[in-house]
């Protein structure tokens, strides 16, 4: 076995590249561990974690990369180690400005005429970051997350005051200009402009409207705590007044978990003055309080979507049909055998995690998770027997030292042929997420894995059915048509969304049980 | 408000991306301008420093 540690001093990469690049060394084949990343206090304690001793890592500091590696030859050492070293000098860079510029003032001496700043620095550095990028007259697009409530309300007020746009913190999805920005989507252009403090829930609904034939003006992503009264909704209602000002605008979408009381009324009276049709998805609010300001209300994203394309007379292809669904979900049931009862979600997105619970529960009755308040499932739960369960593995637990599994899909990838060693697994249910920004091939990550499951099942004398939807679109790199494709080539039941997917996933489960009654 | 925002609605984007570079690197995929800032911690990540940095406008 080789074990090697090596400090380099002043030496900062960002953590998503060195997510990558640890989760890569790790997956060759002999590397037994493989941790590359920065000497912050968390780091450090991981490294002591996994007995690492060296009396320099208690000098080193944020700036300084730590790189170790354990691998069970030298020659699978050597190997590791000089696919770190590529994977490190390469950069992502495809700008078209890579100068070497260390401070937004270089930058904006390279690009004097920049609009719009994009800021993933971590949490605590953010406020000093996302200040100066406003107080030059940038809009700000801000990824980091672990900002405090505090320093949120005095960027926004900041970017208010200068009228400019701050779109988060913990913002991962916008489109502007249709340009995906971040995790986002590449979407058509259409009259449809969205407003959304809930990322894969603004991407899911521009993608089917997307589908539908229509577009969008302006995907405008606030960060998920846009609507807390602390907040006060500054970044939705600002975005709300442009999109009411855009000549290309006709309908303004606005989604949200549920927003604090105050915001809610805020809110309400700003949609009763706008000019404008109005299609809300406040999750959690009666729809007859939001109907009373002369919104239209959706109770899911796909809802949203077809709602808003009736603002324009736009049909929407891809209605669920019941006929449809009941028939699909008798001959899956057909090849079960008589202990497949359950159905096991695996999700990369927490929004379609949540989605699913809530379509899920009135028609199966409690759904047992590692999210939200009744959350009891720990990451080694993912089988338990006899009881439905939906994992997100975006949650913390999944992704300490990891890559979000939009960008890495091995942690998930895991678990599908995990989910076969329990007998009482009869739906496997997953969604996809596409954009520029994510996996290259999401779905070819995880097909072998998804036929090596089925068989096994099948070898057994059942059958394992597989149902999926993919939020992206065709222009984005992956091709929402060919990822689906791959998927139907492979016995995988695709449906257009997540709320769909839930529901067809708990009729197999529903006749499960009733057979079994 | 609606100035600037028109303004940005009605323009190429151009991007100075602060932080990780995939984002960057995705959205210059689209073809838009984008000037990655080679980021790091200010002061070794020493928050004591940074604020008396700060305060002495020195960041």
């Amino acid at each position: 076995m080789t074990i090697q540690i090596e400090i380099r001093q002043n030496s900062y990469f960002d953590s998503v590249k060195l997510m990558y690049v640890s989760s890569t060394l790790r997956n060759i084949e002999g590397v037994k561990q493989a941790m590359v990343a920065m000497g912050t206090s968390t780091n450090k304690e991981i490294y002591t974690e996994l007995g690492v001793v060296d009396a320099n890592l208690d000098l080193v500091n944020v700036n300084d990369l730590i790189i170790g590696i354990e691998a069970q030859d030298s020659t699978t050492f050597d190997y590791a180690f000089e696919q770190m070293e590529k994977l490190l000098s390469n950069q992502h860079t495809g700008s078209s400005k890579s100068a070497a510029c260390r401070t937004l003032d270089e930058a904006l001496v390279e690009t004097p005429d920049a609009n719009l700043c994009v800021i993933s620095v971590p949490g605590q550095h953010a406020r000093y970051e996302a200040e100066k990028a406003l107080m030059k007259g940038l809009h700000v697009h801000l990824f980091s997350d672990n900002v405090s409530i505090e320093d949120e309300v005095a960027l926004k007020r900041l970017a208010s005051e200068k009228g400019l746009l701050c779109m988060g913190p913990d913002c991962g999805v916008s489109n502007i200009n249709g340009i995906s920005l971040l995790v986002g989507s590449i979407t058509a252009k259409g009259p449809i402009g969205i407003i959304g403090a809930t990322g894969a829930g603004i991407q899911q609904i521009a993608a089917l409207i997307d589908q539908a034939g229509s577009g969008v003006t302006q995907v405008i992503g606030t960060g998920g705590r846009d609507l807390r009264d602390e907040i006060g909704g500054i970044t939705m209602l600002a975005a709300f007044e442009a999109l009411e000002n855009d000549n290309d605008t006709e309908v303004i979408v606005i989604v949200s978990r549920k927003p604090g009381d105050r915001c809610l009324s805020k809110i309400l009276a700003r949609i009763a003055d706008c000019r404008k049709p109005v299609v809300c998805n406040l999750m959690g609010c009666d729809s007859k309080i939001i109907e009373s300001s002369g919104a239209v209300s959706a109770e899911n994203l796909e809802e949203t979507a077809i709602k808003a394309l009736g603002q324009i007379q736009v049909p929407y292809p891809m209605a669920y049909d019941q006929d449809e669904t009941t028939r699909i979900a008798e001959a899956a049931c057909k090849k079960m055998s008589e202990k497949q009862k359950y159905v096991r979600g695996l999700f990369c997105s927490g929004t379609f995690c949540d989605e699913a619970i809530g379509v899920m529960t009135p028609l199966l009755g409690d759904i047992h998770t590692n999210i939200g308040s009744g959350k009891e499932v720990g990451s080694s739960h993912v089988n338990d027997s006899r009881r439905n369960i939906i994992i997100d593995f975006g949650e913390e637990d999944f992704t300490q030292g990891r890559p979000h599994p939009v960008l890495d899909p091995e942690t998930r990838r895991r678990a599908i042929i995990g989910i076969t060693e329990d007998e009482g697994a009869a739906v496997l249910l997953m969604d996809f997420i596409l954009g520029p920004a994510v996996h290259p091939d999401p779905v070819g990550a995880v097909l072998e894995d998804i036929r090596i499951a089925k068989q096994i099942v099948s070898e057994r004398g059942g059958h394992l059915s597989v149902v999926a939807s993919v939020c992206g679109t065709d222009k984005d790199p992956q091709k929402r048509s060919l990822q689906e494709k791959a998927l139907i080539d492979n016995e995988v039941i695709v449906v257009p969304s997540n709320v769909q997917a839930s529901v067809l996933a708990s009729k197999i489960i529903s006749l499960r049980q009733g057979d079994n009654e | 408000m609606k100035q600037k925002l028109e303004e940005l609605f009605d323009s190429e984007l151009v991007i100075i991306n602060v932080g990780i570079e995939l984002f960057g690197s995705a959205i210059a995929s689209q073809n838009v301008q984008v000037t990655q800032v080679q980021w790091k911690p200010p002061a070794g990540g020493d928050q004591e420093m940074i604020d008396i940095l700060k305060d002495l406008g020195g960041i």
